[in-house]
């Protein structure tokens, strides 16, 4: 274990040098690193704010379920018998057994393998095996599955594991005024990728917000846009921009992109690009040809996994949708090799519009997520010197 | 690994263990570093087994009780260890000894690697500390052994036996084999099963051990699983059941008792 000091603002550099308070970098280096860090955002973070969970075409079906992972909260999303999806711990109630494994179909009730107990997909538990005699006394009614808050928008299935969320829509805020004009349930998702990278979640949603790199990071496979003119707004504690495509004799410089166009976009949207986030850790991106999303998901202080899934115009046949893991990194990622050193600070930001990182930071000490249910002090916002590499 | 004649049962040196013969070297222990690395150590041998405390508050045979009377007739000093195998466990190690004194998850977990039984007639009893039960086959050629046990009775050769050795060793017996499996913790989520086969001379281990990890398999798969939920902030366990579960419930007692003023 080292200890670790975080450079404070005065400490080497000038406040000019270093810019005004809107661009100056909050988070402390171990936030990229530490055990401490990764442990808290699982419990405070992701266990008390809305977390893209799955797609509703992962449930088409009544009876189909999808057990998956939310920090340190498991989750169980189950399509009823009167189509609405439903999220619960994925807890059996009687000895906390993960009661569903994997996605699957049931016609009947979901069993728990371990003691047989069952369950109806609304949760309520219907069957425990010799309950004469072992249960005499129990009332089903009380030991159901636990429902979790659980929203669906955009195609996009969102859980709250808090059991203390806000509403969905109140989370949202106005953040489908900035989507564009796309009719998510016209589209057909046609790729799923799943990406193991290795860094720091943050660092990859820091990235996704960062303007700046364009030019330079991105000088060849975005270098077709205006990035001049490029427009971002704070929705909430989500983001959005758009772009246009630079213009060569009044025109939008061609590109081929492989797709064919959405069909019901307007022609306004023709040459746009979008970046968005859904706080905290869904980017995504659209333009005339394909709608994205791919969620960062920490795996470790220093690992992560983005999953990214991209839709078009079902009108297409490229390729049918499946899951597909590489373990190839996108290009860009070494930059997060240098930041576990004891030397490691962010210096300026670009100013105005360029502020996007600090941002997000502020939006992680803000975070009423970050508000701790036990009363402890926001250590987000003011982290220990002490730390634990990894 | 150990020789077949020195069969030293190791439990793990956890500082609330401390007043019990259970109290000895986390690694496991050779002829070498029992004696380099347990000087003062208190020893013990029964049925073949060596036991040794750092800091025993009670003889051995205080603290083995009577767990012999439950365990049949088996005198495993009479056959030779005929396989050893580690099962990598990712859960905390009291969640394997739960799932082993929990006799309810025989009907399901077990519905077809222990079908062969008649859960019904389980049973099962408390040795201080220790847990020793016994079920019959349903029927007598299910037990049908390539190479039996000689010394066993006819109730033993007819039956399954699961007993614990307080904290941490499951043992199993049956008509062909004399089994412990202590699990061996090496981290807070983490465990080792350590599975220690005895038969008679020149019995062929593989069955044996196919056999045996067939259901602990099972077992681990399960312990797994509820690991995979223990750190959610909505885990809780609900009601147990009235008979089959209760020992779960006393192993929980025992293990308290002995980490009072540490933990608690």
């Amino acid at each position: 274990m080292t200890a670790t000091n975080f450079p404070s603002s005065s400490s080497s550099q000038s406040q000019d040098s270093r810019g005004t308070d809107d661009t100056q970098y909050l988070l402390p280096p171990e936030a990229y690193y530490s055990g401490e860090w990764y442990e808290r955002e699982q419990r405070e973070l992701f266990a008390t704010t809305w977390n893209l969970a799955a797609y509703e075409s992962d449930l088409p079906e009544p009876g189909d379920y999808v057990p998956v992972t939310i920090g340190l909260e498991p989750v169980l999303l189950v399509r009823g018998d009167d189509q609405q999806i439903n999220g619960f711990v994925n807890m059996c109630r009687h000895r906390g057994m993960a009661l569903m494994g994997e996605a699957g179909h049931t016609d009947g009730n979901l069993r728990c393998f371990y003691h047989g107990w069952e369950f109806g997909t609304s949760g309520v538990l219907r069957r425990v095996p010799q309950r004469v005699g072992q249960f005499s006394s129990i009332d089903l009614d009380e030991w159901g599955l636990i429902p979790l808050s659980t929203a669906v928008w955009d195609g996009m299935i969102f859980v709250n594991p808090s059991g203390t969320a806000p509403p969905f829509e109140e989370w949202l805020g106005d953040y489908p005024d900035y989507r564009g004009p796309f009719d998510v349930a016209q589209l057909e998702e046609v790729m799923r990728l799943r990406v193991p990278i290795g860094c720091n979640w943050k660092l990859y949603i820091e990235n996704h917000i960062d303007v700046l790199h364009l030019w330079y990071l991105h000088s060849e496979t975005l270098g077709m846009y205006d990035h001049a003119n490029f427009m971002h707004h704070k929705v909430g504690m989500h983001w959005a921009s758009d772009e246009r495509l630079r213009k060569e004799d009044g025109e939008p410089i061609a590109r081929d992109r492989g797709l064919p166009p959405i069909t019901h976009l307007p022609d306004a949207e023709r040459d746009v690009l979008r970046a968005n986030l859904l706080f905290p850790n869904v980017p995504t991106s659209s333009s005339e040809n394909l709608f994205m999303t791919y969620q960062v998901v920490p795996t470790g202080p220093t690992t992560s996994s983005t999953t990214s899934t991209t839709s078009t115009t079902t009108t297409t046949t490229t390729t049918t949708s499946t899951t597909t893991t590489t373990t190839l990194p996108p290009a860009g990622y070494d930059y997060c090799n240098t930041l576990p050193t004891t030397y490691y600070t962010a210096g300026g930001f670009g100013p105005g519009n360029w502020s996007a990182q600090h941002y997000s930071n502020r939006n992680l000490n803000d975070s009423p997520t970050n508000a701790t249910e036990t009363g402890l002090p926001n250590v987000l916002a003011e982290p220990k010197d002490s730390t634990s590499a990894s | 690994m150990l020789s077949t004649d020195r069969r030293h049962v190791v439990l793990p040196a956890h500082a609330y263990f401390a007043r019990s013969w259970f109290d000895v070297e986390q690694t496991q222990v050779t002829e070498t570093t029992w004696h380099r690395g347990s000087a003062g150590a208190h020893t013990a041998s029964w049925q073949g087994m060596d036991f040794f405390s750092q800091r025993p508050s009670e003889s051995f045979e205080q603290a083995l009780g009577a767990l012999p009377s439950g365990m049949g007739s088996f005198r495993p000093s009479l056959l030779a260890e005929v396989a050893a195998v580690d099962l990598d466990g990712r859960f905390n190690w009291k969640l394997f000894i739960e799932n082993h004194v929990d006799v309810l998850h025989l009907w399901y977990l077990h519905d077809s690697t222990l079908a062969g039984f008649d859960h019904t007639q389980f049973r099962h009893q408390q040795f201080g500390p220790h847990w020793a039960s016994y079920e019959p086959a349903v029927r007598a050629d299910a037990m049908a052994a390539a190479t039996p046990i000689r010394h066993i009775d006819d109730r033993d050769r007819n039956g399954l036996g699961a007993h614990l050795l307080f904290p941490d060793t499951p043992m199993a017996t049956s008509s062909g084999f004399f089994a412990t499996y202590r699990a061996r913790p090496v981290a807070p989520d983490h465990t080792v099963v350590e599975l220690r086969v005895f038969a008679e001379p020149g019995a062929e281990p593989e069955p044996l051990v196919a056999d045996i990890t067939a259901f602990i398999r099972e077992d681990i798969h399960a312990c797994e699983r509820i690991q995979e939920v223990v750190r959610s902030r909505h885990f809780e366990v609900g009601p147990l059941a009235a008979i089959h579960e209760a020992p779960v419930v006393t192993f929980q007692q025992n293990l308290l008792a002995l980490m009072s003023g540490a933990i608690l």
